[in-house]
């Protein structure tokens, strides 16, 4: 096997939201085709990590790099990161009632093909992808017309999350606590969703407090976060023995 | 007064003898003009120190309008072929008279002067008595031709009936409505002010519903340059009878529209949805008052304003529910969006309730776009100036998405877009 490409690659990062400094000379490097587990308490910054990857106007960043596909990604703007195939799934998704589904998505795939020079989407081939995918996820075709997140459930929202991942295609996903609140079924379906972008081009951080989605997901790096930093690395065993143990034993170290 | 002083400066009583001699066949009607002129001269302009008139430069309106109807001259009116692809009836209203292509329905007549005095007379007669307000003493200063529309029991109407303004330049326009619809009958009348530019259009309306009746009304104001638009609304509703009222409003160097209701009979209900969008320096004034006169009436008030620039907005409601008006429902609400730090909004939803078995609620929300919604949009690739034109667009459907008439969702959508700049 050839030596793996990196796909990101974070150096010595240090990021602040408002005055209060959270991330600390954070270094990070993850490869095409990897999946990387993010656990740790509340509080360690690992949403804060989430923002200041998608450039978050609340999260400053104050030291160190981030490098994505070999491009300073602190240069591009929020559209720019995603249209290079950065994808955030939010922690709280945001609703905009009065903006349809399917107009939002068009809309940004849209956004992405003219960022890299190609024709629009086709209508059909469009709504085709879109009715197969929200099949998938468990999203009922009525859904697709009504507002953005408009009225959705907690795990409704977290399934619109993974269906835009699905249409918009990235390199890139970063999943903020895609499984909180998420009850049996609908953690199979997410999981679901998630596995289908594994491949040997793609990657994905997946934020998590708990083992439950790890176990669907199967990881191939977990990381603890505490005050900003990575305190501990290791393989899915690692996630097990958090979820035995809690975070303690690794905290007062 | 300084504002009696420009009336008077503007239009001496000799002044009045030369507007009013187009209608020297109608000495009757001059007396209404010259009887209302007169009226205006005692009656005190509102000053900004008046509550209701506050945030609206009024004096500057009724300067202009005296300027202009002065100088109203008559031009001729060529029909333009595109537009009556539809089933709709049209009727325009150019230099004072009101006219239309082909034949009318029997249920509409075009009241002239020298032919439906009697009729005619009648009808200014019952509309001053019940509305004193300033708008509608100036338009009766300059009132010739009535439009008259009058249902019979259970006519349903399906056609739309278009009733276009057309403002030209220079000009002091008063068109005069007058609609009753008799018990379970129900038509649908789309009112359209056509942007114009220096130019004053004091419009009036006297509305009126016996039972079981049903009317779908649109009003739609498009963007009017150097020009004031003031309108009166006056809606009687009878009882089991319901008024449903969508409004646009783009502005105007002022705009204002007065909307007063009667919930006259038993279970009587108005719905009204209104979105205002005044950009640059214009000026959008709504003011309601609503009445709840009797049983289980029902009223319902969803205005949003948009606002750009440094334009200036004002909603002024007040819903009244007497004493003996059990079982009432009152909701009203103003939520406005301001996309520059320049723009300005007063809003004043107030609540008078003399009967303990009433649910009424009010609220009124003043803000930005929402950095959360923008970054939310942004983070799927969308950039900046269409993520905003998205969230301006969905807090406007939620008022557009209740026109359930297509053609009419339609037509509003595309002006709303036209006047928000959004291609």
């Amino acid at each position: 096997m050839s030596a793996k490409k990196t796909l990101l690659s974070i150096e010595n990062l240090d990021a602040s939201i408002g005055d209060k400094n959270i991330i600390k000379n954070l270094n990070l490097k993850i490869h095409y085709g990897e999946t990387h587990a993010i656990m740790g308490p509340n509080g360690s910054g690992k949403s804060t990590l989430a923002k200041a990857l998608a450039g978050h106007p609340d999260c400053k960043i104050t030291k160190g790099t981030i490098h994505f596909k070999n491009i300073d990604l602190l240069t591009l703007p929020v559209e720019e990161r995603s249209n290079e195939g950065l994808f955030l799934g939010f922690q709280y998704p945001i609703e905009i009632p009065g903006l349809s589904n399917s107009v939002f998505l068009k809309a940004a795939i849209n956004a992405k093909n003219k960022y890299q020079k190609l024709n629009d989407v086709s209508a059909t081939d469009f709504i085709k992808e879109l009715k197969q995918k929200a099949d998938m996820m468990g999203i009922n075709q009525s859904f697709l017309s009504r507002g953005v997140n408009e009225g959705y459930s907690g795990g409704e929202k977290k399934r619109n999350e993974i269906l835009q991942m699905l249409m918009l295609k990235p390199t890139l996903s970063v999943l903020d606590e895609t499984d909180s609140g998420l009850d049996i079924d609908s953690m199979k379906i997410v999981s679901k969703g998630i596995n289908s972008m594994l491949g040997e081009d793609t990657s994905s951080i997946v934020i998590t407090h708990y083992e439950r989605l790890l176990k669907y997901i199967k990881p191939d790096v977990v990381h603890v976060f505490h005050n900003g930093r990575i305190i501990k690395s290791g393989d899915y065993m690692l996630a097990r023995e958090l979820e035995e143990k809690g975070y303690e034993w690794l905290t007062n170290e | 007064m300084a504002n009696e002083r420009i009336i008077k400066e503007l239009m001496n009583p000799n002044d009045l003898d030369s507007f009013s001699s187009i209608n020297q066949e109608n000495a009757w009607l001059n007396g209404y003009n010259k009887e209302s002129y007169l009226k205006l001269l005692e009656r005190p302009i509102p000053s900004n120190k008046n509550e209701e008139w506050r945030y609206t430069k009024i004096s500057e309106a009724v300067n202009q309008f005296f300027l202009k109807a002065k100088g109203n001259k008559t031009l001729p009116y060529e029909f333009n072929d595109d537009e009556s692809f539809d089933d709709d009836i049209r009727i325009y209203f150019y230099n004072g008279t009101y006219f239309h292509q082909g034949e009318l329905p029997a249920y509409i007549t075009t009241l002239k002067i020298s032919q439906d005095h009697p009729y005619f007379e009648s009808k200014i007669y019952d509309g001053n008595k019940s509305n004193d307000c300033l708008i509608n003493a100036l338009n009766t200063v300059l009132l010739t031709d009535m439009l008259s529309i009058e249902t019979k029991s259970n006519q349903k109407i399906d056609k739309m009936i278009r009733i276009i303004n057309l403002s030209h330049k220079d000009s002091a326009l008063c068109p005069r409505i007058s609609v009753n619809l008799a018990k379970n009958s129900s038509i649908k009348i789309f009112e359209h002010h056509q942007s114009s530019e220096s130019s004053v259009l004091n419009s009036n309306i006297d509305i009126q519903l016996e039972e079981n009746s049903t009317l779908d009304y649109f009003r739609l104001i498009e963007k009017q340059t150097q020009s004031h638009d003031l309108s009166s609304q006056k809606i009687n509703i009878g009882e089991n009878s319901r008024v449903n009222l969508f409004c646009l409003d783009s502005g105007a160097d002022t705009s204002r529209s007065n909307i007063d209701v009667e919930l006259d009979g038993d279970n009587s209900a108005i719905n009204i949805n209104a979105l205002f969008t005044p950009s640059e320096a214009l000026h959008s004034g709504n003011q309601l008052k609503i009445n709840h006169n009797a049983k289980g009436t029902k009223s319902s008030l969803d205005f949003r304003g948009i606002l750009d620039d440094s334009s200036a907005g004002v909603f002024f409601g007040k819903v009244k529910v007497h004493k003996n008006s059990s079982q009432t429902t009152a909701n009203m609400s103003n939520q406005n969006l301001l996309l520059s730090d320049y723009a300005k909004i007063s809003t004043k939803p107030i609540l008078e309730i003399y009967n303990d078995d009433v649910e009424c609620s009010h609220s009124a929300t003043s803000g930005n776009l929402d950095d959360e919604k923008i970054f939310y949009i942004k983070s799927r690739g969308i950039d900046e100036e269409s993520a905003k034109k998205f969230l301006v667009q969905s807090f406007a459907a939620k008022i557009i998405n209740k026109i359930t008439h297509a053609n009419m969702r339609e037509t509003f959508n595309n002006h709303l877009l036209k006047s928000l700049k959004i291609n």
